[in-house]
């Protein structure tokens, strides 16, 4: 067998009992791994009503058949389960080398199923699996918790895990790996600390073989190549990392600032990527097989917000820098440091924050609700320290952890949340961009920009420039980034791989390293396929066409000020468009053929 | 006229921005003479026929693209913001 | 010309493209322990840092081999292991000062560095330069170049 390895392990908190079962190789080729192939499984598995944080929630760690292979930038996985911030079906992405390491031990995806009576963490090692008494551990950050189970297991062991937020079930506790990689959205790590699971210890020997060597060789070659030929993919990711993107958005007005109140922060700079590379970058960090080398190890010196790690990424630095108003780069990389430490999502965590100041300055919330905490746009200490208190849910921490919807809906004002199916958005204003509108309202999880980044075309011209301020085209250049990432998640890559390389190439590699032909057709085929399996959970999960929409503030509310003064949002121009394209209902719901085109009949 | 450099400009100009009093009235002789005054360094990053297809040209916070491309007209108040193509995220 | 396979482990990003490389030229397959070069990664601090077989040109391995597996041919520069005369007593695993030279179970052979027939693949694939191949007269050439433009900085400063 070739990219899957045939093998699922299953594990049940609840009896205790592991066992392996074969990958259903049917569904694995109509479902590709990791993002598909446990959305599959989740979906065949359990009722989309269930609670999210209850006992029949699973919790899905997959790897795709590409991840541990040396395809470039092409070893990531996905934690899979029913999202407890919004209910919708999660599956967050995460690099490091967390999903290999479960290839190389011989598992498609390791699933967990029920709640442990006590906290544990789970040790595989190739085909020896246990659970092991996590009482010590529970309580303990993820950077010690990561070197205390390395200490009790193996060294080299890779480790993926929650810290005290997830423990707590702060609705939007991400899973870690490998210390500072986050499968970050949706409230995945809460899911994992609801089933009393600390940590998933990984050390695998085991062997990865390729269907057609002399085919997977060259396409491995194309791709590295493309990939170092693109300014971005080649150079300008791993000069500047991600935060570069600060000031390109800035200076489109399309940086969302204040809780976006408005899309320009005329300090931006201090906060941007050429900031982080001249004054807090050690050097760049890659993931496993990585050829780009986005990730940034850094240090911040000012006794005030001392630590060091990795990243601010553009989205961390928005949220805690322009959306919270707040210019202090020390303050942002501290933050951010907190966040994989107490495993929180950083977009999610800012952005909640950034809520709270809004709702504070308008006089909704006050020091009576604070415990006598002044809350406001700008205050890099206050927000700082508003990272904590969430993560270990202490004072308005508390409430806080509950995500901006359920914090700002409780104090009277929930359009101050800047979500969508209460999913906070990132770091790109609907008014100023449209494309990245329907995006955020049509993604399967909620407010979120990597699984449709148009962001690519409609501001930085790749593959091809579209106009950020028109709709034309825009519903027919969403539905295709979505269905492009779809695929790529599923097969182990990493999105910034099409800096670079498309489905073309994607489809080469898969087929080669596989032995089951995709073409580029039947790759983006997946992709739809997927994406309509995610839609049909969420319908049944309760979710309908008329939670695809935005906050009122981008349709009422125009740009007040900078380069897209004047704008505002025009989704209703593009999704029933959307909608048609896509082979919908006027409400959204995939038609009986559009389902059987893509054999979820 | 402002010029506002960014990412790997930064360091081939050695500044975030400059005032520029030239002549220049299309947007298209402002990068020419800009290319002249720092050279292949500069040029690598926005020449059309290499990475400078992939480059942001911004006229007041305009995408040329948007508005007449290399021959949009400039004026002595606009400001004009470079950007090499560099990011993604 | 001698060439030495340098690491720059400034530089290195931990990604294991050069392990991948290495066990795939070996052995065809992806294998973390066929790679004859391993990489040590502090995440705390975010520091990595690959290791292999440095071809000692008195190497401990090849003075303790009872039977010649381990060698080096006059004139060459690397350190060969034939493993048709090793009889896997592991001497050369306990001699060797960097623990670069370790015992497989799954091929039942020593694992360690050659060069790939002068050709490295895991210096080609890595993305970064991290690790070069390079004549050993300008090996460490970048290395001191870095510093000596501090020098030159400082001394333009002050002049």
């Amino acid at each position: 067998m070739f990219g899957w390895t045939g093998t699922i392990l299953r594990v049940n908190l609840t009896t205790g009992e592991i066992k392996k079962e074969p990958t259903n190789l049917k569904d694995a080729r109509l479902f590709i791994g990791a993002r598909g192939l446990a959305t599959k499984i989740l979906s065949d598995e359990i009722d989309p009503t269930i609670d999210p944080l209850g006992p029949e929630n699973k919790l899905i760690f997959a790897p795709g058949p590409l991840s541990g292979t040396m395809a470039p930038s092409m070893g990531r996985y996905d934690v899979v389960c029913k999202g407890p911030l919004n209910g919708t079906v999660a599956a967050s992405n995460s690099g490091g080398s967390f999903g290999p390491e479960v290839k190389f031990a011989g598992y498609d995806m390791i699933i967990f199923e029920g709640v442990s009576k006590k906290p544990v963490y789970l040790w595989v090692k190739d085909d020896q699996a246990e659970l092991r008494d996590a009482a010590d551990l529970w309580g303990k950050n993820v950077f010690d918790t990561t070197d205390l189970i390395r200490a009790a297991t193996e060294e080299e062991a890779k480790i993926a895990c929650i810290g005290p937020a997830g423990e707590k079930k702060v609705l939007f506790a991400s899973v870690m790996n490998e210390m500072h990689r986050a499968a970050g959205r949706s409230g995945v790590g809460a899911v994992m600390g609801s089933k009393n699971l600390k940590a998933v210890a990984v050390k695998g020997s085991g062997v990865l073989e390729v269907a057609r060597p002399e085919d997977f060789e060259k396409a491995v070659m194309t791709a590295r190549k493309m990939i170092e030929n693109h300014p971005v993919g080649g150079a300008g990711l791993r000069l500047y990392g991600t935060e570069v993107l600060v000031n390109i958005l800035n200076g489109v007005g399309a940086l969302p600032t204040r809780n976006y109140h408005e899309s320009y922060f005329a300090t931006a700079d201090k906060t941007g990527g050429e900031t982080l590379s001249a004054k807090y970058l050690i050097r760049p960090k890659g993931c496993f097989s990585c050829v780009i080398s986005c990730g940034r190890v850094t240090k911040v010196t000012n006794p005030k917000f001392a630590g060091e790690g990795e990243g601010p990424e553009y989205e961390t630095g928005w949220g805690f820098g322009a959306d919270s108003g707040v210019d202090n780069m020390d303050a942002i990389i501290k933050a951010n440091y907190l966040c994989n430490e107490l495993g929180l999502d950083t977009i999610t965590c800012a952005a909640t924050i950034a809520c709270a100041m809004d709702l504070y300055e308008c006089g909704y919330i006050t020091a009576k609700e604070t415990g006598g905490m002044a809350i406001r746009f700008g205050d890099g200490e206050t927000m700082v320290k508003l990272v904590e208190m969430i993560g270990n849910r202490e004072g308005i921490g508390d409430q806080l952890a509950e995500g901006s919807y359920r914090f700002a809906e409780k104090f009277g004002h929930p359009e101050f949340s800047m979500s969508v199916k209460k999913q906070e958005m990132p770091a790109y204003d609907p008014r100023a961009v449209q494309g990245i509108g329907l995006q955020y309202a049509t993604s399967n999880r909620g407010g979120c920009h990597v699984r449709g980044y148009t962001i690519s075309p409609e501001v930085l011209g790749v593959p091809s420039k579209f106009d950020q301020h028109t709709t034309e085209g825009k519903p027919n250049l969403v539905i295709t980034f979505q269905n492009l990432t779809a695929a790529l998640d599923s097969t182990g890559a990493c999105l910034f791989t099409t800096f670079g390389i498309g489905a073309d190439e994607l489809a080469a590699l898969l087929s080669s390293v596989t032995g089951v032909p995709y073409s580029t057709d039947d790759f983006m085929k997946a992709g739809d396929r997927i994406w309509n399996l995610e839609r049909l959970f969420n319908l049944k999960a309760g979710l309908a066409g008329k939670d695809d929409t935005l906050p009122q503030r981008l349709f009422e509310e125009p740009v007040p000020a900078g380069p897209s003064k004047g704008e505002i949002s025009h989704l209703d121009q593009m999704l029933p468009e959307y909608y048609s394209l896509r082979g919908w209902t006027e409400e959204g719901v995939p038609t009986a053929e559009k389902l059987s085109e893509l054999s979820l009949s | 006229m402002r010029i506002h450099y960014y990412a790997t400009l930064r360091e081939v100009t050695k500044t975030r921005e400059e005032t520029w009093t030239g002549p220049e009235k299309t947007l298209g002789e402002l990068l020419d003479a800009l290319c002249k005054k720092y050279g292949p360094s500069f040029q690598k990053w926005v020449a059309q026929d290499g990475h400078g297809s992939l480059a942001i040209f911004l006229v007041n916070g305009q995408d040329y693209r948007s508005l007449d491309g290399l021959e949009t007209r400039l004026s002595p108040e606009d400001t004009v913001s470079i950007f090499p193509p560099v990011a993604g995220g | 010309m001698a060439k030495i396979l340098m690491i720059y482990p400034e530089k290195c990003t931990g990604c294991l493209n050069c392990s991948e490389a290495c066990s795939y030229t070996k052995e065809g397959r992806f294998r973390s322990a066929a790679s004859r070069v391993h990489v040590y990664t502090w995440e705390r601090e975010g520091i990595s840092v690959p290791m292999m077989c440095q071809q000692c040109n008195d190497a401990p391995c090849v003075s303790v081999c009872p039977t010649g597996a381990m060698h080096r041919n006059t004139g060459e520069l690397i350190v060969q292991y034939d493993l048709s005369k090793c009889i896997r007593c592991r001497m050369c695993v306990q001699a060797c000062p960097f623990g670069n030279a370790v015992y497989d179970s799954v091929t039942d052979a020593i694992i360690k560095c050659d060069h790939c027939q002068g050709k490295p693949a895991c210096a080609a694939a890595c993305p970064v330069k991290a690790l070069e191949y390079v004549d050993e007269s300008v090996s460490t050439r970048t290395r001191s170049k870095a510093f000596a433009q501090k020098f030159k900085e400082a001394f333009q400063e002050v002049a």
